[in-house]
């Protein structure tokens, strides 16, 4: 680390979804969450990317993608569905540009613009939103890594080594099937830590991860730096902390930078305010759309319609703030370590772009401002050498509500995990029975009813039959065809209709 | 009667370090009825016990018990009154693996899952549950073990500096953990 430099900062996105597919409706709300994601983060964050490169910007950010998430942007059943997304989105647009006064004329106006944008870039790379990720690996800059197979939260599966084990090597194989290898960093779903999980790590090669701030104070044992560098556990696994304050300045609602009266709103979706005949005509229901027009405004319901310029500028003035608020924190806390602080900066992609739109321009100029600075870098979790690194025994943590696992333990879905112990004990007893398509649909559908994202849904109150639903589902259809397996009795029908409602993760 | 205790202790850890965990003991197994033994065999796979640390100050466990033995020897020391027979959850800490009991918590015999309120004692230290039965001879025999779970110390640990961390206070209020709630990431997922 050259001695000019002040602070380091490790720039990490997380970019999952679970997998939904709900074949007999044109636009369900469940599919919507990917679509959108797509256009308002994904395809925006590529651009920024690719914009970088092009200027010749030096930068390094770990990308995690998630198994699931990869599985569905290479499936074509939703190829064609996003692109018939995008055709009505533009359509529904251009038909109310055509109705409307200036203000709202101005901000649908823009709102088109940038989502034709978006059907350009998809149409132009062929669908292939993989291969431009593999184009961004290749230049070295952008760092891709793997998560478990369907995103479980593994400490709350570490009475299965088997399920465990299966999540990670899954999700190698995964990555490994689009992008040719297999990476040496793995995101913990939930930043999920647990007692031993270092070892299991290390049995797939696994070299770093990242944590939340408390895993590196509360643990056994604990770094002489504390969250401010990366530390090392005893089987050789990089711990990346998350430094709380600088994330909460991007990430808070309250308080962060996303929240300002000039950015877009997310919430109030103009699909809300259409007739009953213009949602009958183009086949949609009265979920959010994607018809984002407003800016945020203020607390109360009254919105005014987007100004593109102005949130533009206010990007400026933020990320030239966040850039001051580096520089004043590492001055703060290398004064107490000794040693040129490393803040490590995860977040879920999605922040990007979908939650706040202005996201991935915030991150371009930071980035480029960064790249000119003498006392600022961006490292990548490789650039630190092992023997410069504390050792630490982290704590079991995530990254959820209160840092710990309440979020997924929600008294209305604990009784997933004793079923799920269950059905992994028979699933074991009755793996040596050969019949390779039902073994591998019943450890399909454990990999699924175990998703972080089901249990979330529940405690979190958003779409919570749906979540109901998924978890019901997968461990009905696991339960039959474990019984199928003891009773060795194979019912094909239903082991067809399973694969065909989920077809993801067909190399099993 | 304390030194029948320390043999239990010795006993348990004995049968700990085995790494049985998740699974029936064999030595209880060998002392069942010819009939039961192979009943116990075919299905005794299908019990487990899991631990779960659900917040920094509690953990939930589960079990299932297939033993058709210990499902009766239970279920009669519930139905009588008098019974001097407990099902009990040992907690256990490892000690550069070997593993001391820390604490034992009677359970009712009839439920199959509880909630064990993490005490002062356990933070700190990487722990491990057994379900345990005692007889009327205070003869205490393991029937499940669970996984490890490192017990993490809590913000209060902190303030009294029980985890010896008095050098790094100030790191701690540094990283902004005790402010956000330990996490401040309430946004995340999408």
């Amino acid at each position: 680390m050259s001695d000019t430099i002040n602070a380091g900062i490790i720039f990490a996105l997380h970019a999952h979804l679970p997998y939904v597919r709900i074949p007999d409706k044109k636009f369900p709300l469940q599919e919507l969450w990917f679509y959108q994601a797509l256009t308002e983060s994904y395809i925006p964050l590529i651009l920024c990317f690719r914009e970088l490169i092009e200027e010749k910007i030096n930068f390094n950010i770990t990308f995690s993608i998630s198994p699931t998430l990869l599985s569905m942007l290479s499936d074509d059943y939703y190829k064609i569905k996003y692109q018939a997304y995008l055709n009505t989105l533009l359509e529904l647009l251009k038909r109310k540009t055509l109705n409307s006064d200036n203000g709202l004329k101005q901000s649908l106006t823009g709102l088109a613009d940038n989502v034709q944008k978006i059907s350009n870039f998809y149409i132009s790379v062929k669908k292939d939103i993989i291969g431009e990720l593999k184009k961004l690996s290749k230049s070295g800059k952008i760092n891709l890594i793997t998560t478990s197979a369907t995103h479980a939260l593994l400490p709350l599966f570490r009475f299965s080594d088997n399920l465990i084990r299966s999540q990670i090597e899954i999700g190698q194989l995964v990555f490994k099937k689009e992008f040719g290898f297999v990476p040496d960093g793995f995101w913990l779903p939930e930043m999920g830590y647990y007692a031993n999980l270092d070892t299991i790590l290390d049995e797939f090669n696994i070299k770093y991860t990242f944590l939340d701030a408390h895993s590196v104070y509360l643990g056994q044992d604990r770094p002489s730096y504390g969250s401010f560098f990366p530390s090392i556990t005893n089987t050789g696994l990089k711990i990346l902390p998350r430094d709380i304050p600088l994330s909460n300045t991007i990430w808070s609602a309250r308080t962060g930078y996303p929240g300002d009266y000039r950015y877009r709103e997310f919430h109030f979706d103009y699909t809300y305010s259409l007739s009953e005949s213009e949602l009958n005509e183009f086949q949609i229901d009265r979920i959010p759309f994607g018809l984002k027009i407003y800016r945020i405004t203020g607390n109360d319901i009254h919105k005014e319609y987007y100004n593109h310029e102005e949130a533009m500028e206010t990007v400026k003035v933020h990320s030239e703030d966040f850039i001051n608020k580096i520089r004043e924190r590492a001055l703060l806390i290398k004064n107490h370590i000794k040693r040129t602080p490393v803040f490590t900066l995860p977040f879920d992609a999605e922040l990007f772009g979908h939650w706040w739109h202005e996201g991935p321009e915030f991150l371009k100029q930071v980035i480029k401002k960064i790249s000119i600075l003498k006392d600022i870098a961006l490292f990548s979790p490789t650039d630190l050498r092992n023997k410069n690194l504390d050792s630490v025994i982290p704590a079991e943590c995530s990254w959820g509500r209160e840092g710990y696992f309440k979020s997924w333990t929600n008294p209305e879905c604990m009784w997933i995990y004793p079923e799920l112990a269950h059905l992994d004990v028979r699933y074991k007893n009755v793996i040596s029975k050969i019949n390779t398509q039902a073994s591998a649909q019943a450890i399909k559908e454990l990999l699924l009813a175990s998703a972080s994202d089901w249990t979330f849904l529940i405690s979190n109150n958003t779409s919570v039959d749906y979540g109901k639903m998924r978890l019901a589902e997968h461990i009905n259809a696991a339960k039959k065809i474990i019984g199928g397996l003891e009773s060795e009795i194979t019912d094909h029908g239903l082991l067809t209709e399973r694969h065909a409602l989920y077809p993801l993760f067909d190399f099993i | 009667m304390e030194k029948k205790i320390k043999k239990n202790v010795k006993k348990v850890t004995k049968k700990i370090s085995a790494k049985e965990t998740g699974k029936a003991v064999k030595k209880t197994a060998k002392k069942e009825p010819k009939k039961d033994v192979k009943k116990a065999r075919k299905i005794k796979n299908e019990s487990y016990f899991i631990t779960l640390l659900k917040k920094n100050d509690l953990i939930f466990a589960s079990w299932k018990i297939e033993s058709p033995l210990w499902i009766k020897r239970i279920q009669t020391a519930e139905k009588d009154p008098s019974n001097k027979e407990f099902l009990f959850i040992n907690v256990s800490s490892n000690e550069n693996g070997k593993y001391i009991k820390i604490d034992s918590l009677p359970v009712h015999g009839l439920e199959n899952n509880w909630h064990i309120f993490i005490k002062n004692e356990y933070c700190g230290k990487r722990i491990i549950c057994s379900l345990s039965y005692s007889d009327k001879k205070n003869k205490l025999s393991d029937i499940l073990i669970s996984k490890e779970i490192d017990i993490p110390y809590s913000i209060e640990n902190i303030e009294t500096g029980r985890n010896n961390l008095n050098d790094k206070k100030i790191l701690v209020e540094l990283s902004g953990i005790k402010s956000a709630g330990i996490s401040g990431s309430d946004n995340t997922s999408w």
